[in-house]
């Protein structure tokens, strides 16, 4: 892969209005289980935020409520001061990946992309150019359903990238990916968020978030634990897995009292 | 929408599933048309080919056809994830569905026209050989090709509703082809009276199948149309508030 900057993203832009992302008193319930409970917090633009929390926490049911994929019961959120789906042109505001297998497995790579530029107006060059830049290029005629995991990842990641966005919403992004991949992630991850825009990224990889995130939102059990710089959670000589353990810790203390 | 139709129309363009579909009704034509062909059609004797039973096949079969193509729009993007980047590119869902109803539409122009051809060509081809001598009537047949292709076009607009509501693959399509080989015959059969508004003997009536109880032609355009209106409406407000979680 490449760490080059993309199409427009040399010109400069207009910065992003802060918060980039804002979540407020969101609530989603399903049937009788409460995946998200009152959670808010904001993503600032400029900087990596990580969002942390053992599995079932509610991290990918607050990602689809943001994308305008679920519908919170309580709350809104909104991306650039808007919900998703009233952004004018979502893809390329907004670049997201969701889940490892989100593409028609007899669909080649580059006709996957090409089916969603057509849906956003993007012209097929740009297929090439983010092809080209998550080093799919060798593999982009062949049918995605023979991709590795890795692969499947720097497919999704660029679906994303089509719309050349300012915001990056992305779930378990380094899942799959191989060493060399991981650090071209982080990498160009810094660098997007140094142009001035916003990430958002979701793991439970806490020594992969330490080395990426500048500012650390935890959630349990639906529920928001801490929103602190990731600094201010470590405390210096901490590591990022001790904060996380003790944070969730005293909160499943302080639910059972 | 423009832009929702572009990405529609290419789904559908590049993978091997539609030409296979297409592939698929073109051969179950093709021999069903061959074996159905009149054995009683003597030598010499005249033949009006708007009239043979072996066009019936084509005219049933496409209607199927492209219905299971409307279902596959939406059960095939649940089935792989590919309905997260699709409503991400557009969010506006009820948009998707009305992409999704025009590419098919223009689709099932494709399968009907050139089911009824297939039919055709082996049916003059068989008669032929049997020493018939073959007549043509143009207005008759371009009115059979176009009522099956005004029923083709409905029936998978019908389909893409299906899918959205029922999302799983098999679950639709089987649930689907039970519903018109099996159901709306019961129903016709316990209530006559309700049976001949059925969607499946609604497109029936509409290619001209003489049967008991089947409308005229003209009222099961408009019967069919009505079903068509509201498979895609339910559809949409199902699509629009349903979580994709």
């Amino acid at each position: 892969m490449q760490t080059r900057t993309i199409g427009k993203a040399e010109d400069p832009r207009a910065p992003l209005g802060s918060p980039a992302i804002a979540v407020r008193g969101v609530t989603k319930r399903f049937d009788e289980i409460t995946a998200v409970e009152d959670l808010s917090f904001e993503v600032r633009p400029g900087v990596v935020t990580g969002f942390l929390g053992p599995n079932g926490a509610g991290k990918s049911t607050t990602l689809r409520i943001l994308l305008g994929l679920v519908r919170p019961d309580e709350g809104s959120a909104t991306v650039l001061g808007m919900p998703y789906e009233s952004l004018p042109e979502p893809t390329r505001t907004v670049g997201a990946v969701l889940e490892t297998q989100s593409f028609n497995p007899l669909r080649s790579g580059r006709n996957h992309l090409r089916v969603l530029a057509a849906a956003s107006r993007i012209p097929s060059a740009r297929v090439d150019e983010v092809l080209e830049q998550v080093g799919l290029g060798a593999a982009e005629r062949r049918r995605a359903g023979r991709y590795s995991l890795g692969m499947r990842q720097r497919l999704g990641l660029a679906g994303a990238l089509l719309g050349d966005p300012r915001v990056l919403i992305l779930d378990e992004p380094a899942n799959g990916l191989d060493p060399q991949g991981i650090r071209w992630l982080r990498d160009f991850l810094r660098d997007f968020a140094a142009q001035g825009n916003a990430v958002l990224v979701s793991s439970h990889l806490l020594s992969e978030m330490a080395q990426l995130a500048d500012e650390v939102v935890v959630i349990d059990r639906g529920r928001l634990v801490k929103q602190a710089p990731l600094h201010e959670l470590t405390n210096g000589s901490r590591t990022l897995e001790e904060a996380f353990f003790e944070l969730t810790q005293a909160f499943t203390e302080e639910g059972a009292r | 929408m423009k832009a929702q139709i572009a990405s529609e129309f290419r789904k559908l363009t590049t993978t091997r599933s539609a030409f296979w579909l297409l592939a698929g009704l073109l051969l179950v034509v093709g021999i069903g048309a061959a074996g159905i062909i009149n054995d009683e059609v003597g030598r010499n004797a005249t033949v009006a080919i708007e009239r043979q039973p072996f066009l019936l096949l084509p005219l049933m079969l496409s209607m199927t056809f492209t219905m299971i193509l409307g279902i596959r729009s939406f059960t095939d993007e649940f089935r792989h994830g590919s309905i997260v980047p699709t409503l991400l590119a557009s969010p506006d869902r009820r948009r998707v569905l009305g992409a999704k109803v025009v590419t098919v539409g223009g689709a099932a122009v494709v399968y009907a026209v050139l089911a009824f051809g297939v039919a055709l060509a082996v049916g003059a081809v068989g008669l032929a050989a049997k020493g018939a001598h073959v007549t043509w009537s143009i207005g008759p047949l371009a009115a059979m090709g176009g009522s099956l292709v005004v029923a083709s076009v409905l029936w998978a607009a019908i389909g893409v509703g299906v899918g959205v509501a029922v999302r799983h693959q098999v679950a639709a399509i089987v649930g689907a082809l039970l519903w018109t080989l099996v159901g709306e015959s019961a129903i016709d059969a316990l209530l006559p009276d309700v049976g001949g508004y059925l969607p499946g003997s609604a497109g029936s009536a509409i290619v001209g199948v003489d049967a008991a109880n089947l409308l005229a032609p003209g009222v099961a355009v408009a019967v069919l149309a009505g079903w068509t209106v509201l498979a895609t409406v339910v559809g949409a407000q199902l699509m629009q508030r349903r979580d994709i979680a």
